[in-house]
């Protein structure tokens, strides 16, 4: 950048400034009206009334937003969990054993990978009822133990591990599990950090299959219980259905802003000569 | 399932799947026993959630259905040409490509625009790349809550803003045009933060000497931003094109909370139309020839990915 | 086109000067060479010639205008870099004709201009190629037709050789330079290898430290280095520097073991004293003159060095006699033949000594230069 004068800095961070505006407005927005009383929201009174967090103690006491919280929690792990398991050990027959088909095989997989979910609801939900699993965490799990895209991921990645290795590891007299487990899997940790990162945001941010197949406050997980709470009781209670919101989002933010931290860390690190 | 945040596929490609590494002689006898038991969970999930209901789909579009879904009278086509003869489906899906189109415009230019912003060399710009992709960590529900509140009557901020300066009320959620602009100003919000982080790592890869290059050869900025910047980060803005693409075939979440596919079925987007022909009607047949109609765009724009992308050269 | 540095600095932080007081005129159709370690600030510095780097102080003339606050498009100037810099999704003739587009000339002076200098670096048959299609010496090539075609008389480069590989990097060499001569440029020319900076410039700058060490043509720079970095830096096999001290004040003792008698006084102090290799004649051992001990030998066919150490232990690098067979742990006897440089405790030159200097007392000095 040439001589930056005081009055281009100043457009410049005027820019900056507006398109921040634009993305946090709606954040600042909803937390803002959390702490209003609803009876103020509701005149349009959105400044200058008391400010408090009655908001937040009502929606943990009164909605059962903790409880949708712990469900997307436990079912966005044991999917994570999964995903990693299941997706690394098929990428890992595609990459290191040779069978017969397994190119044809191959192809098949990446195949599901261009069929949407959104299209197939109809059977599986028919799937869910017959299997007796509908309102439960297996029915918002099971679907989801593998995904063709976290095995063409991983492959791509477990390919880049140099064919040494694995002769290395069979003069040793390394078993398949024992290579998979002490190998391929060390080496391989970011792609599988990658994945577990998109199959946890992708679990947690699941909102069709939820709404079709639980019932109850018990299972249903938080995208769900918060369109559960915006379209009952507490319809225009504002202020708490902002709280929940910002309960719900908060989390999600702060991993974002953490992780973000550690990432832009990582790439200093790489950063060399000028 | 809101898959809006799909990682980048290393663009090592596909075609390559014929390659074989080399490999020493040891386990070959039992690998196809052990590739079983390694690839054998998977298989049966996408088999039982995957395969197994594509294929009952297209079975169930050929058939009329009862009211649990069990096929009654295999009609053929029939299914199809009702669709396609519905004004009400036509309009859907007309409904559809202009929310597609507009959100995938939309979030492309803004996108690239906040990536631009951000590559500048400033102080404190990291706090400005830290807010750019937040949207990321914004989950559908919630960030149909947020702009539910902005766009809802009376009490939003939006029309207590026209109200205070005089202007006319707009009926944001009830106005059937309105309404469209509504979800697809939040569907292209809750985007950004994911297009944002994919374009900001593509300008970051673009080598700083080529706009030294430029520069000193007389490009302007404008001229280095069309010329350098812009055909340099083409793959992965076509990369982002599709997946918003596809993502936005999929929407479902945001309308359910903020139109439920109303006013006036303006807002009824295809998978919401599967939904309600399903589940709400319960007319399955008919729900499952939409679904096939679904998959076979969603699938093409896969394809039309996956060829790029296996096509697509890194430079140098 | 004549440059003018006039006490040129930079800063990123306030007072951590990455380059300090540059100053430098360089004529019109030089070549001229700026030179120093890795990290030394000469890339720097030609990027604050160019404009891309702000000039935190200091001025910077180009043909007598002042340049310093311009950007880089107002300078008149072209640029090659170590990278290229070639746009990959342009083909070559497209790569070539990028500044002119942006400049926009006519389509049929561009096309003339872009014919031209491709037909220059003999790239004709490859126009429509993209760069990823081209060999590294011929991604050079392309980089170089951008900036003839841009027919600025002021090429800035940087490192431009540096990416290919050694017989390549020779023949470009010569390239260059008849291409320079040729076009009548001035080139303004960044390398970490002394080699190319002597066989190619008019003038060369030292960097080292942030700072200017020298300024002068290439066989200046050889024979008469400023300080103990330029002479230590130019020539292969490298310079010896030895610890040195003058008791008395016409007796100068290199590493305890060498006398050499000086032909004019110096303050009694410690000193460095610089050597080349070739300066120093090997002699079997027992003629009487100090011996080295070898520790090892390194046969490059034509040469062989041995690296050897005096009684103290200071190294030494030899030129061996040519049919001698050396093994390391033998004893050879060293004679000072050639020139002595002279550096103070800062490192800087205080007298150079020319001719065979002999050990011990009857030391017969040819002439000495004072340069202090």
């Amino acid at each position: 950048m040439m001589q930056i004068n005081n009055r281009h800095l100043i457009w410049r961070y005027l820019g900056l400034g507006l398109l921040a505006l634009l993305i946090l407005g709606p954040f600042i927005l909803g937390v803002w009206t959390s702490l209003l009383p609803t009876a103020e929201i509701a005149k349009g009174a959105l400044i200058g009334g008391p400010v408090s967090l009655a908001n937040y103690g009502a929606a943990v006491h009164q909605t059962a937003i903790l409880r949708y919280l712990l469900n997307s929690l436990v079912i966005a792990t044991l999917t994570t969990i999964a995903q990693v398991l299941l997706c690394s050990l098929g990428a890992y027959a595609f990459v290191f054993l040779t069978f017969k088909g397994r190119e044809a095989l191959f192809y098949v997989i990446l195949a599901t990978m261009m069929l949407p979910f959104e299209a197939e609801v109809i059977p599986n939900f028919a799937t869910a009822r017959q299997f007796n699993l509908l309102n439960h965490y297996a029915i918002l799990v099971l679907p989801f133990l593998t995904s063709a895209f976290g095995i063409f991921m991983l492959r791509q990645a477990f390919r880049q591990i140099p064919g040494e290795l694995k002769e290395a590891a069979d003069i040793e007299g390394l078993n398949p599990w024992q290579f998979y487990w002490h190998v391929v899997l060390p080496y391989a940790r970011i792609s599988l950090v990658t994945l577990a990162a998109y199959s946890f945001l992708g679990s947690w941010n699941q909102y069709l299959w939820p709404m079709l197949t639980t019932f109850s406050d018990r299972f249903r997980p938080v995208q769900d219980g918060l369109r559960q709470l915006q379209s009952q009781e507490t319809f225009n209670n504002w202020g708490m259905i902002q709280a929940s919101a910002v309960i719900v989002v908060l989390p999600t933010l702060i991993v974002l802003f953490v992780g973000q931290h550690f990432f832009k860390t990582g790439l200093n690190q790489g950063a060399t000569k000028s | 399932m809101e898959m809006t945040h799909k990682p980048f596929p290393s663009p090592t490609k596909a075609k390559s799947v014929a390659k074989e590494r080399p490999r020493g002689f040891n386990g070959h006898r039992h690998d196809k026993y052990v590739a079983a038991a390694f690839l054998g969970p998977s298989l049966v999930v996408l088999g039982i959630f995957v395969f197994y209901p594509m294929l009952k789909t297209l079975y169930l579009s050929l058939f009329l259905t009862n009211n649990v879904g069990r096929p009654t009278v295999f009609v053929g086509l029939k299914n199809y040409g009702t669709l396609l003869a519905s004004s009400a489906y036509r309009a859907s899906f007309q409904a559809t490509l202009i929310y597609v189109f507009s959100v995938v415009v939309l979030t492309l230019t803004v996108g690239v625009l906040l990536a631009q912003a951000a590559v500048q060399k400033l102080a404190g710009i990291r706090w400005f790349r830290t807010i750019f992709s937040a949207t990321m960590g914004v989950s559908v529900s919630v960030a149909a809550i947020f702009w539910l509140f902005i766009f809802s009557p009376s009490v939003g901020l939006l029309d207590q803003l026209a109200a205070s300066l005089h202007l006319p009320v707009i009926n944001w959620l009830t106005t059937p045009g309105w309404a469209m602009v509504a979800i697809i100003v939040s569907t292209v919000w809750m985007n950004l933060g994911f297009t944002f982080l994919i374009l900001f790592g593509a300008l970051q890869m673009v080598p700083t000497t080529l706009y030294d290059a430029a520069a000193v050869e007389g490009a302007s900025p404008r001229y280095q931003f069309l010329h350098v910047t812009l055909p340099m980060i083409s793959p992965t803005l076509f990369f982002t094109a599709t997946v918003t693409l596809i993502g936005a075939f999929k929407s479902f979440g945001l309308i359910d909370l903020m139109t439920a596919g109303g006013p006036n079925n303006a807002t009824n987007l295809m998978v919401y139309q599967v939904y309600r022909d399903a589940f709400l009607t319960g007319n399955y047949g008919q729900a499952s020839a939409e679904s096939m109609i679904l998959a076979v765009v969603i699938a093409g724009l896969t394809w039309v990915q996956f060829k790029f992308l296996e096509k697509r050269v890194t430079y140098e | 086109m004549s440059i003018e540095l006039s006490g040129l600095g930079k800063t990123y932080q306030p007072d951590e000067w990455v380059l300090h007081d540059v100053s430098a005129r360089i004529a019109s159709g030089e070549f001229f060479a700026i030179v120093g370690p890795s990290g030394c600030g000469k890339s720097t510095l030609l990027r604050m010639i160019a404009g891309l780097t702000p000039i935190t102080a200091g001025n910077l003339k180009i043909n007598g205008r002042v340049v310093t606050d311009l950007p880089p498009k107002e300078r008149q100037l072209t640029m090659v870099f170590q990278s290229y810099a070639l746009f990959p999704f342009l083909s070559v003739q497209a790569n070539v004709a990028f500044g002119l587009k942006a400049r926009k000339f006519p389509p049929a002076e561009i096309d003339q201009r872009v014919t031209r200098a491709i037909q220059l670096v003999d790239l004709t048959a490859f126009r429509d190629r993209k760069p990823r299609d081209l060999s590294g010496g011929q991604r050079q090539r392309v980089a170089l037709a951008r900036a003839i075609a841009s027919e600025a008389k002021l090429c800035l480069m940087d490192e431009p050789l540096s990416n290919l590989d050694a017989q390549l990097r020779v023949k470009m060499r010569t390239e260059l330079r008849r291409l320079q001569q040729q076009l009548g440029l001035t080139v303004i020319y960044v390398t970490h290898d002394q080699v190319e900076a002597m066989t190619m410039a008019d003038h060369i700058m030292v960097l080292h430290d942030h700072q200017v060490q020298q300024i002068g043509t290439p066989l200046d720079l050889y024979h008469h280095p400023a300080n103990t970095f330029v002479g230590s830096f130019f020539g292969a096999p490298r310079m010896n520097l030895l610890p040195a001290r003058v008791s008395e004040a016409t007796e100068l003792t290199l590493a305890q073991t060498l006398k050499v008698a000086l032909p004019r006084p110096l303050p009694v102090a410690d000193y460095t004293v610089g050597i080349r290799p070739n300066a120093i004649t090997v002699l079997p051992a027992g003629t009487g003159a100090p011996c080295a001990t070898v520790q090892t030998v390194e046969y490059l066919g034509a040469q062989t060095l041995l690296e050897t150490q005096l009684p103290d232990g200071t190294a030494l690098e030899l030129i061996g006699v040519a049919p001698a067979d050396y093994r390391p742990g033998d004893r050879v006897a060293v004679q000072l033949t050639g020139t002595l440089y002279v550096f103070d405790a800062q490192g800087r030159a205080r007298m150079t000594l020319e001719g065979g200097v002999v050990h011990g007392n009857d030391a017969q000095t040819v002439s000495v230069a004072d340069q202090s």
